[in-house]
């Protein structure tokens, strides 16, 4: 049995609601309750397109601010909310992000014994380059590399969904 | 060969192939199958609920660390109570391992008998995880076991209260017994229990706890015997299997449902400067936690440890028992909560090849190793949930998602109590902790033990009893939680004194001083550093006479705690993991349970969130509007939307000014790395990992652009 438009709508408005943080605690258990929407990646994804400013098509959001979209050329690429564009998904996404190594100690984040010991940790932030969006802070050893958090299977993941596939990929075969 | 051995043997490898039971009993009876699933559940259940109230100790009786638990004859799980889930996999490796190693044959298990494990090596996470197995024989045929294991206060070790935090070697961690006949005709042999007698400092809590787990297993194994009499064993034999397949394939199908599919890495790190403890072996470590999970597009997971940092002289080392019950754990709580807990979460999750872990701080080869404090176990937790979560955030599912958990705190002591007698325990406030942040809410504040999802704080006037000591306050911890859209939740913080006694002995055991180690994802900063003060040689007692006013916590500034305004005395700061050291009447210790990781670039949160954190005095004036950016009136906290805009466009671009392109920064790293400018223990630490790992090997030069041949940091 398909859901009514009515339903739809409030699934989407829920949503995007809990994307942004404004529901109550109380509302949000009330949805981890419930057994989950099935259609829910694609709700997100249909949310995230509507309130980008471009039009190359999302293929998965990969954390806070950062997408992997499809170019025209059919690159898959890492690309900000704010249009920023980090290049190859399969490559992280920080070589391409402005860094600040922060002192743990400097007093603007932790206070006091709050902090780590320079001397064992810093804390590595990287901001977006267009919108100075923070995407990461690594509390890693100096020397430590950029950690590549998050490699997603988009094909492994479309094969699954032959409809998505052909509505965002464009093609049965790509 | 045991017909047991064989059995296990074999069953092992069918589930090695892949060769899974099918659901015939279920397909033909649901409900007489789900019927009896329910009334096996609950027995298990009640016998927890009952069992408890026979120990006398607070960790199990009101902390509930304990789990008790129903098993086939090959001792894989088909039903667990609620409580301790640490141990969902180690009682049954414990059964496994007598099994394998002849028991049958060479030590018997006839009716009536009760096996003790806390061996780490073998099953449990520390000598303090006491299990108890019993055989159940009905009709003459072995039909499975009964389970239990609880935490123990006291085990004889080099230091009181049955987690030796100061221990380099297993051999100082306590009475040891691997899988030993404690009792026969349901009778616990008097030798056994004058071993405790002369090998701990109390025994009454040994005895009382086993006996507590006793009377579960009894209650588990004779009612289970009416259960299979009423069913048939032939039925209750096949269906057995079933139980676990099907909680196996729901298993699966969650994960596909659940996670994007693809590779996902987290990392996490932990201090231990041992140089400034009371230890023979004074070497500092910085350890790192590193883990890939591949999450498979129907619903495979693979969990790969490749470029954690190895074993060390310290206590704090898992086993790989330990570490597979934290997995599992984790798993349950994050995934599989309304699964039938049984082998068959393990089976989708953490089984044969699905779970690769080095020989390292998470997989000591040598099981010789300490492992008393097991807190590497809780790290390796925290990346695998934080990885697990990345993938959750993907698939859209934000109330679902999952950061790092935080390592919780105990301390330990032992010496005289206030009423004059010889005490020695574990102080557990630890199911305090603050939770991740999710994809959707704030980490819950004081709400969380990792190990145990049902822990309970406990009241404080119950540890009164137990421990020479008096709390004078507890207080959530204010900017604990890592700051991030979704904010971590925040632990707590305890200020006790010491009552009515001159001969007491405490430690603690948690770490994260130097090093933060509950990070933060997607922008968000990690949990707070940890740090312990005492307040020694003080005037508490004329301050108590003269009812002047007494400090509750550090106060709002850590760096000035408030004790030194109020009283005389000596502020001392001191590692967080610390072996037990003497303390004197109305001496003051603080001690914090901790908070977690945040989610997201902090200057995204809700001014609204920050506005009610304010008023709460869960977020402090300085952090909101240094770190959240938002303006808000001094005296009312009310937010100032278009000062907070202000404020939030000007953090933009102060990032934007002081960030310096990848390239240049790999660069000047690279230039450092090259010349060994770096800082002692982050160069132990890569070093280490760099001669083990050569996946990480590949990254670290892939990373910092260096030479094929670049071997390690000068």
């Amino acid at each position: 049995m398909g859901n009514t438009t009515q339903e739809v709508e409030s699934t989407k408005k829920t949503l995007a609601d809990l994307l942004e943080g404004r529901l109550s605690l109380e509302e949000v258990i009330e949805i981890v309750r419930k057994p989950k929407d099935r259609n829910r990646f694609e709700t997100l994804l249909e949310i995230e397109q509507e309130r980008v400013g471009w039009d190359d098509p999302i293929l998965v959001v990969l954390q806070e601010h950062l997408y992997v979209v499809r170019k025209q050329d059919k690159r898959r690429i890492v690309k900000c909310r704010c249009g920023q564009e980090f290049g190859d998904y399969t490559r992280n996404w920080k070589f391409m992000a402005l860094v600040y190594e922060r002192d743990p100690s400097d007093g603007q984040v932790f206070r006091g014994p709050k902090a780590a010991d320079p001397d064992w940790m810093i804390l590595r932030e990287f901001y977006c380059p267009g919108c100075g969006a923070q995407l990461d802070v690594e509390a890693v050893p100096p020397g430590y590399p950029f950690i590549f958090k998050a490699l997603p299977d988009i094909d492994g993941f479309y094969k699954k969904h032959p409809e998505l596939r052909r509505r965002l990929l464009g093609t049965d075969s790509e | 060969m045991g017909i047991l051995k064989q059995r296990l043997l074999e069953r092992e490898k069918n589930i090695l192939e892949g060769k899974y039971p099918p659901l015939k009993r279920l397909e033909e009876d649901p409900i007489k199958f789900e019927v009896l699933y329910t009334k096996i559940a609950g027995l298990v259940q009640n016998s927890r609920e009952s069992a408890k109230q026979i120990s006398a100790s607070p960790i199990v009786r009101e902390m509930g660390e304990c789990i008790f638990a129903l098993f086939t004859p090959e001792g894989d799980s088909i039903a667990f109570s609620t409580g301790l889930l640490l141990h969902i996999a180690s009682i049954g490796s414990s059964i496994k391992w007598m099994l394998k190693n002849d028991y049958e044959e060479k030590v018997g298990i006839e009716w009536g008998d009760h096996f003790f494990n806390n061996d780490p090596y073998i099953g449990g996470a520390h000598s303090a995880d006491q299990a108890t197995v019993t055989p159940i024989i009905v009709d003459g045929r072995f039909v499975g076991w009964a389970a239990a294991l609880t935490h123990c206060m006291e085990i004889g070790a080099c230091e009181p209260g049955g987690i030796p935090v100061s221990s380099q070697t297993r051999f100082e961690e306590g009475i040891f017994w691997p899988c030993l006949k404690i009792a026969e005709d349901d009778r616990l042999k008097h030798d056994i229990e004058m071993m405790v007698e002369r090998g701990t400092r109390v025994p009454m809590w040994w005895a009382l706890d086993t006996r507590a787990r006793m009377a579960g297993c009894l209650m588990i194994r004779d009612g289970m015997k009416e259960i299979i009499e009423e069913v048939g064993v032939d039925y209750y034999m096949e269906v057995i299997y079933e139980f676990i397949e099907s909680s196996r394939r729901v298993c699966v199908d969650r994960i596909e449902e659940r996670c994007f599919p693809g590779r996902y890495r987290m990392t996490n790190f932990m201090d231990l400067p041992l140089s400034t403890q009371n230890v023979r072996f004074k070497i500092d470590y910085l350890n790192a936690i590193r883990v890939d999970l591949e999450i498979g597009p129907d619903g495979t997971l693979l969990t790969d440890f490749e470029g954690t940092s190895p074993a060390g002289m310290h206590s704090n080392n898992a086993s790989l028992c330990c570490l597979t019950g934290n997995l599992i754990t984790s798993v349950i709580q994050r995934l599989f909560y309304d699964v039938k807990l049984n082998e068959g979460i393990a089976q989708a999750s953490v089984y044969g090849d699905q779970l690769k872990v080095p020989d390292s701080t998470i997989n000591p080869h040598d099981t010789t190793t300490a492992c008393a404090a097991w807190t590497m176990g809780f790290l390796a937790d925290g990346v695998f949930l934080a990885a697990l979560g990345a993938s959750v955030y993907v698939k859209g599912y934000r109330e679902e998602v999952s950061g790092a958990v935080n390592v919780p705190a105990s301390m330990i002591g032992g010496g005289t109590d206030q009423f004059g007698r010889i005490f020695a325990g574990a102080l557990f406030e630890a199911a305090v902790g603050g939770n991740d942040a999710s994809g959707a809410m704030d980490g819950l504040d004081t709400s969380m033990f990792p190990s145990n999802p049902e822990g309970d704080f406990t009241d404080a006037e119950v540890w009164e009893n137990i421990f020479p000591i008096v709390w004078l306050g507890r207080r959530k911890d204010p900017d604990g939680g890592g700051m991030g859209k979704f904010r971590g939740g925040n632990g707590i913080q305890s200020l006790y004194f010491i009552a009515n006694t001159n001969d007491c002995m405490l430690g603690s055991i948690t770490f994260g001083d130097y090093a933060f180690d509950t990070p933060g994802s997607m922008g968000a900063y990690p949990a707070s550093a940890n740090y312990k003060y005492f307040f020694v040689n003080t005037n508490l007692k004329e301050a108590i006479e003269k009812r002047l006013p007494l400090p509750h916590s550090v106060g709002g500034d850590p760096s000035q705690p408030e004790w030194e305004s109020l009283l005389e005395g000596e502020t001392v700061r001191v590692s967080s993991q610390m072996g037990v050291r003497p303390f004197q009447e109305h001496d003051l210790f603080l001690q914090f349970n901790k908070s977690g990781g945040g989610l997201g670039d902090p200057i995204d949160r809700d001014p609204k969130a920050v506005e009610r954190d304010l008023l709460r005095g869960d977020t402090s004036e300085l952090t909101a509007r240094n770190v959240y950016c938002v303006a808000f009136d001094p005296e009312t906290k009310e937010v100032d939307p278009q000062g907070t805009e202000t404020l939030r466009a000007d953090m933009r671009k102060a990032r934007l000014e002081r960030g310096r392109p990848a390239a240049e920064y790999i660069e000047e790293v690279r230039g450092k790395i090259l010349k060994g400018e770096l800082p002692r223990m982050p160069k132990e630490c890569v070093n280490q990992i760099l001669e083990r790992s050569e996946g990480f090997r590949e990254e670290f030069l892939d990373c910092w652009g260096l030479p094929p041949d670049f071997d390690q940091i000068p």
